[in-house]
């Protein structure tokens, strides 16, 4: 096994630019984001079994197209949570600053049904607990991206 | 099913770190192994099922290479992309068509050639999930661990001490990556914290290794020595982690109804002398308790305080040691379906149960346990 660690070059490329992959979703949460801009949220709700999705979703478990946009509220529930450990382990990276550990928390918004993962801050590990109320922490200028939704904060 | 398939060899590389081979030695050394040890020769095959994954391969047709390797060679050869449980249940069902007799089952892979957990993200939702950067394999089962916690009153202590009964039997089982004969609570829980409450010693150590599995239709198995029969399968498919609750493992119980249906368990913890569970992480175990029947929902972490699922309990669970111990993708699920027969047939030495006549042997798939199948196996 002497070759083990040698590695072979072949000349040419896979050129994954040139992929084109279908997603309806990126419609739907472009939309989502829009909204942001003027610190809306907005859901959608699936005509089947009433299911409110947040991020939006192009389609159900029950084999309905979600297609009801409903504006939800910026306050919600913490479901679960996590925090890190502050080390690097099998290529994943603790990317909070070192020794300050990130929570990171699953809520529910009120008025939806699904869970969103998102950053908590001004709070200790300590201080989190399954149930606790949290309200999204709004940019000042909200520039209808991602990174807009990236904290929330007790309530 | 009565008598209808039965597993009649088996054969499963140690599992390592950074094995010295290559997949496809790998799977050449345990194809050979396990039709030693069902007594068959190559020509004797009818069909091949194997379990890879593109993805980890970083090749397209990841069953390409392995043609040759698991003996398929001008035969009927197909694959699952999913725990190797998946490729044992689709042989299960050409056998059952009354088309096959014989059926080579394989799962194989090699972490140390797709670089530990960064493949795992990409089962994430692309558009949210991915882009957010929070979640991973661990920070999502670290979600599932609290969830479950939370609703059922589960403790730090309770998960490190699956984890520390797990590492311990598994000081027993030779094939064993991580094995800790002097593993306790303490030590456990003074392994480093990956994400809380995830410790290094609670989360399954991704590793190398291949194991296969010759099944036979009941005709073919009723002349082979000591056939395990397996007796009933189940399997269920859940929502992503963020449409479900995170607190309980239901598809596994929709898995464990069907299979129990099937194999005429009314009450899985006194007709049930041992169970395989797949848990990547300490607390899956404890949820897969409440899953399987084998004590009352949210009662996991009392039932397992109880004693009983220990070594020398009345339903050991995780004699070899379990995923905390070895969890290769694509082979573990495969893997506990071995164990699980291993006992039945007498043959898992250091680590053998007391009279095992009946075992349940759980694989999963997808992150949070998305995807799961049982099998209920049993002696003559």
């Amino acid at each position: 096994m002497e070759y083990k660690n040698e590695t072979v070059s072949i000349e040419g490329g896979w050129p994954m630019e040139h992929w084109q992959w279908k997603f309806e979703s990126l419609a739907l949460i472009r939309k989502t984001l829009e909204a942001l801009r003027e610190k809306k949220l907005l859901g959608l709700k699936c005509p089947g079994c009433g299911l409110v999705y947040f991020m939006p979703k192009p389609y159900c478990r029950c084999l309905s197209i979600p297609d009801e946009w409903v504006e939800v509220k910026d306050t919600g529930t913490v479901t679960t949570y996590t925090f890190t450990g502050a080390w690097a382990y099998e290529g994943i990276a603790d990317e909070g600053p070192a020794g300050t550990p990130l929570i990171i928390v699953g809520i529910v918004l009120d008025g939806t049904d699904t869970m969103t993962v998102c950053t908590l801050s001004d709070a200790k590990p300590e201080d989190v607990s399954v149930g606790m109320r949290i309200r999204l922490q709004w940019p000042e200028n909200p520039e209808g991206k991602l990174e807009d939704l990236a904290y929330c904060v007790p309530l | 099913m009565d008598k209808e398939v039965a597993i009649i060899g088996y054969a499963q590389t140690p599992y390592e770190a950074d094995a010295e081979a290559s997949r496809e030695m790998q799977v050449l050394e345990v194809t050979k192994a396990a039709l030693a040890a069902a007594g068959l020769k190559r020509e004797q095959l009818d069909t091949v099922i194997t379990a890879n994954n593109d993805y980890l391969d970083g090749r397209t047709i990841s069953n390409m290479r392995l043609v040759e390797p698991s003996g398929a060679w001008q035969k009927n050869e197909s694959k699952v992309e999913m725990d190797g449980a998946y490729a044992a249940l689709y042989a299960l069902m050409r056998i059952l068509s009354g088309d096959h007799g014989i059926a080579m089952v394989v799962g194989e892979s090699q972490a140390s050639v797709y670089g530990g957990y960064i493949p795992g993200t990409m089962m994430l939702d692309p558009t949210f999930d991915r882009q957010r950067g929070l979640l991973n394999e661990v920070s999502a089962s670290a979600l599932q661990a609290r969830a479950y916690m939370n609703a059922c009153g589960v403790s730090e202590e309770q998960l490190a001490g699956v984890a520390a009964k797990n590492l311990a039997n598994a000081a027993k089982n030779p094939l064993a990556l991580r094995a800790d004969g002097k593993a306790d609570v303490k030590k456990v829980l003074s392994s480093r914290l990956l994400y809380s409450p995830i410790r290094e010693l609670m989360a399954s150590p991704l590793c190398d290794g291949a194991c296969a599995v010759v099944l036979a239709s009941g005709k073919v198995a009723a002349k082979s020595g000591n056939p395990v029969w397996i007796k009933g399968v189940g399997f269920s498919h859940d929502s992503y982690l963020s449409e479900r609750s995170l607190a309980e493992m239901s598809s596994l119980k929709d898995a464990a109804r069907r299979c129990y249906a099937m194999a005429g368990i009314e009450d899985p913890a006194s007709q049930l002398d041992l169970a395989e569970v797949h848990e990547c992480f300490a607390h899956e175990e404890l949820m897969a308790y409440e899953a399987l029947g084998l004590c009352a929902a949210g009662e996991g972490g009392a039932f397992f305080d109880s004693g009983t699922t220990s070594m020398d309990g009345s339903l050991p669970v995780n004699a070899s040691g379990g995923a905390l111990a070895a969890n290769v993708a694509c082979a573990a699920g495969l893997a506990r379906i071995i164990e699980a027969a291993m006992q039945i047939r007498g043959e898992a030495g250091d680590h053998q149960v007391k009279g095992v006549r009946t075992a349940v042997a759980h694989g999963q798939t997808g992150i949070c346990a998305q995807e799961n199948i049982i099998y209920v196996l049993g002696g003559e």
